[in-house]
């Protein structure tokens, strides 16, 4: 279930990043960066559970989360990122899941770009 | 709004032939890619990342794909240095200024590898280049006290270079004296391996080690 996942998505800098997996090639970022190195606690960044699978959907609902926690700041942009896992052994998911993070971190953007190249 | 996506970048050229596709389609001018490019050559590539030496090639095709169809690329390295553990337990053991010289050379190479990371970014057609600094684990971990600001790697350098490097260094921004000595207090007591009474011997000489950073620290 895509509520029972936590924290997808974490923001510092105001930017908005978004974790799809924690499956890394190699060493994850935050190792390589040197057991010194903390994300800010505010970011509120957590590791996912080994054993999730995150949707599009959950995704979603993360970024929803997310941006109703901060609603001061838009954040800058969006991040798919690779702090504990890689973001592209998660393709699938990323593609399904940008149209929604477009449409709801736009906050009243009247397009909505679907990945078939539909335009609503 | 721009999307970014942040990446080892060790995947086959499919994987950056289908995000320019996704591009294409989809008409999105704001998406760009940020890559650990680790290093120069595939051997600090390998060190640098933990992944094969062959990987290195496939990470600079992987970005010069990109490149070549104008899809902004980002690359980054991270000041890795290779010894750092050594260096720190080295400024432990509070042995005389005799590690200086060996100190600023590995601060040397680390810059002269991140130069070269820099160069071949440039080469394979990134538009920016960041160097990110590397944080070995300070004197507060080792006694659980809070972290002040966080030691990077060239602080650590010169409190290397002035061989002053203690906990007492680091603590006057969160951690009085008396915290220090408290926390010292504390995880010795807990951590002394004449109080592991019926422990196996794996896990006495665990608790050794942990007792004899603290000692250190």
């Amino acid at each position: 279930m895509a509520s029972n996942i936590p924290r997808i998505a974490y923001r510092f800098n105001n930017v908005l990043y978004v974790a799809l997996t924690n499956n890394a090639v190699g060493r994850s970022l935050l190792e390589l960066r040197g057991p010194g190195y903390r994300l800010p606690t505010e970011s509120r960044f957590q590791a996912l559970p080994d054993d999730v699978q995150v949707t599009a959907d959950a995704v979603d609902e993360a970024v929803d989360a997310a941006n109703s926690v901060d609603q001061a700041s838009t954040p800058f942009g969006t991040v798919f990122a690779g702090h504990l896992g890689d973001p592209l052994l998660e393709l699938d998911t990323m593609v399904s899941a940008r149209p929604m993070l477009t449409l709801r971190v736009c906050h009243g953007t009247s397009m909505l770009c679907l990945p078939e190249g539909e335009q609503h | 709004m721009a999307i970014g996506i942040l990446t080892s970048g060790n995947f086959d050229v499919g994987v950056a032939e289908r995000l320019i596709n996704l591009r294409d389609r989809l008409d999105i001018e704001t998406i760009s890619v940020s890559v650990n490019l680790g290093s120069a050559d595939p051997p600090s590539y390998a060190k640098a990342t933990g992944c094969d030496p062959g990987a290195f090639s496939q990470v600079c095709s992987f970005v010069s794909t990109l490149t070549e169809n104008k899809f902004p690329v980002k690359c980054f390295a991270i000041e890795h240095p290779v010894c750092s553990t050594a260096i720190v337990l080295l400024c432990h053991t509070g042995l005389p200024n005799y590690f200086s010289p060996l100190a600023r050379r590995i601060s040397q190479s680390v810059k002269r590898k991140v130069r070269a990371a820099k160069k071949l970014s440039a080469s394979l057609g990134a538009i920016e280049f960041l160097s990110l600094p590397y944080y070995p684990s300070t004197l507060y971990d080792v006694l659980g006290l809070e972290h002040g600001d966080q030691v990077r790697w060239p602080a650590l350098f010169s409190m290397v270079h002035s061989f002053t490097f203690s906990i007492a260094d680091c603590v006057h921004v969160k951690s009085s004296t008396e915290e220090i000595k408290g926390a010292f207090r504390t995880l010795s007591l807990q951590l002394h391996p004449d109080r592991a009474v019926g422990a196996s011997d794996e896990e006495i000489r665990e608790l050794k080690t942990r007792y004899d950073e603290v000692t250190a620290a």
